[in-house]
């Protein structure tokens, strides 16, 4: 379908006004045709020399066409190696294609583009999150945004970037969690995505809980692995120093996710752990039971829900 | 596929990292002292061969966990570690280090009457018990965990304790 429509609209390029001062792209159309297939490098040339001409650069055609070029050019290539400058290209086109003709069927025909850079570039957020091409993912994520704001000006954006700060941070701090040694600057990655998250969404419980467990396990790394049996007690007292403060720092995350949810167990567990590790006791075993109780209280309602099973 | 992976991170933001119950940091710490003083202190030359003895009064599985792993990894010049753990005061052997936690604090005079002669570093975690035949008791100061010496406790027991471990130590007489 779309070769056909780049197809036609080279052959109305070829065969409108503009077909004199084009022969050189005719040239290249023709080779392009001639491999009978959509050869993209040279539909780009040609549609960046349209896109200068006096005659055609404020046809919406020819940025429509455009827009449609450099989105396959997005496309063409595995996720980890898709250019976003090739994207970014595309939508600035289908926009500037909107501009110089606002009717319903070109504004229709354009954003069917954009949708498809979404999808796109969602997918290669998706693709791409991982531990070697993650940058790209984060390239993604940027450009995701602009398209979100442009196909759904109504929607909060904010929410937007919640969602994908979000999975953002998860990601990396799973990564981290799984070899804290080799996957250090994760952790920071995981850090900066939530502060994101906090930053426009303070109440998000999620990233307060999470942050929570980033600082605290911190202060665990510290002692568990750092710690060697050698050290004298001068550096054990430092060592006890440097956790404290990451205990410390992750308190406050951790009681602003109970308030905001005082029945999430990970929440009470989190506590529990961390007025443990900072030998307040009495707090630790206060937040302990309450995730007892919480088990006991699904236990209950289990057992109910057998027992109704039974009865019917 | 790709859209599973998204749901996936989706369902991990919301759902939870978790702390690992595992990890118990104070269990270390105090692993990392009680090794700390074996090296500050002198025990006298027929505690210089054979193993040397950690014993642990109670179940206190973090902290034996964490002496085990230490034993496994340190030495004390020719000496191994050997790591106890006996369930009362009157199953005490021979040994150089019997380390009393809190809630079997109530069995320090049983301790000390099993060790009479023998030179042993009692090491508690309740306060007070270093006025009561300690010679060292684990304190928490500032959050931190810290502790006190009584100097005279440990000689009494013909221990020597350097002048380092003294510096560091909140003293008690």
């Amino acid at each position: 379908m779309y070769k056909k429509i780049v197809v036609f609209l080279l052959l109305s390029l070829f065969t409108g006004v503009i077909y004199a001062q084009l022969d050189k792209l005719r040239a290249a159309y023709i080779f392009t045709t001639q491999q009978d297939k959509l050869n993209l490098d040279s539909a780009r040339i040609l549609i960046n020399e349209a896109s200068v001409f006096p005659e055609t650069m404020n046809d919406a055609q020819t940025w429509y066409f455009r827009g449609f070029i450099y989105k396959e050019l997005f496309k063409r290539k595995q996720a980890a190696s898709r250019e976003a400058k090739n994207a970014e290209e595309a939508f600035k086109s289908c926009r500037k294609s909107i501009e110089l003709d606002s009717t319903a069927d070109n504004k229709a025909n354009n954003v069917q583009i954009i949708k498809s850079l979404s999808a796109l570039s969602n997918n290669t957020f998706g693709e791409t999150l991982d531990t070697i091409n993650y940058p790209k993912a984060l390239e993604c994520l940027a450009l995701q945004k602009k398209l979100v704001k442009f196909l759904k000006p109504a929607a909060s954006m904010d929410s937007i970037e919640v969602n994908y700060e979000g999975i953002m941070g998860s990601y990396f701090q799973m990564i981290y969690e799984k070899n804290p040694k080799k996957n250090t600057k994760f952790i920071n990655l995981a850090e900066e995505a939530y502060n994101k998250v906090l930053i426009l969404e303070p109440k998000n419980i999620s990233a307060n809980y999470n942050m929570g467990i980033i600082y605290y396990n911190q202060a665990v790394s510290l002692i568990m692995n750092k710690l060697d049996y050698d050290f004298d007690l001068a550096t054990l007292n430092d060592i006890q120093d440097e956790a404290l403060s990451w205990f410390k720092k992750s308190l406050p995350y951790m009681e602003k996710a109970y308030q905001l949810n005082p029945r999430r167990k990970e929440t009470l567990i989190g506590l529990s752990g961390i007025y443990y590790s900072l030998h307040e006791n009495d707090k630790s075993q206060q937040f302990q039971k309450l995730s007892q109780d919480m088990d006991g209280q699904i236990e209950k309602k289990d057992n109910q829900k057998e027992i109704d099973k039974g009865n019917h | 596929m790709k859209h599973i992976v998204l749901v996936v991170f989706s369902l991990l933001f919301l759902s939870a990292h978790k702390i690992d119950p595992k990890d118990d940091t104070k269990a270390k710490i105090k692993a990392v002292y009680l090794y700390n003083f074996s090296k500050y202190i002198d025990w006298p030359e027929d505690y210089k061969s054979g193993s040397f003895v950690v014993t642990v009064l109670g179940a206190n599985s973090s902290l034996l966990t964490e002496l085990d792993k230490m034993a496994s990894l340190k030495k004390l010049g020719n000496q191994e570690i050997s790591v106890k753990s006996i369930s009362s005061a009157g199953a005490l052997e021979k040994s150089h280090i019997i380390f009393i936690p809190f809630e079997n604090s109530g069995q320090l005079n049983e301790v000390i009457s099993k060790i009479k002669g023998n030179s042993t570093l009692i090491v508690t975690e309740k306060q007070g018990l270093t006025k009561q035949g300690a010679a060292i008791n684990f304190i928490v100061k500032d959050n931190k965990q810290a502790f006190e010496l009584n100097k005279a406790n440990a000689e009494h027991y013909k221990l020597k304790v350097s002048s380092n471990l003294v510096k560091l130590a909140t003293l008690i007489e």
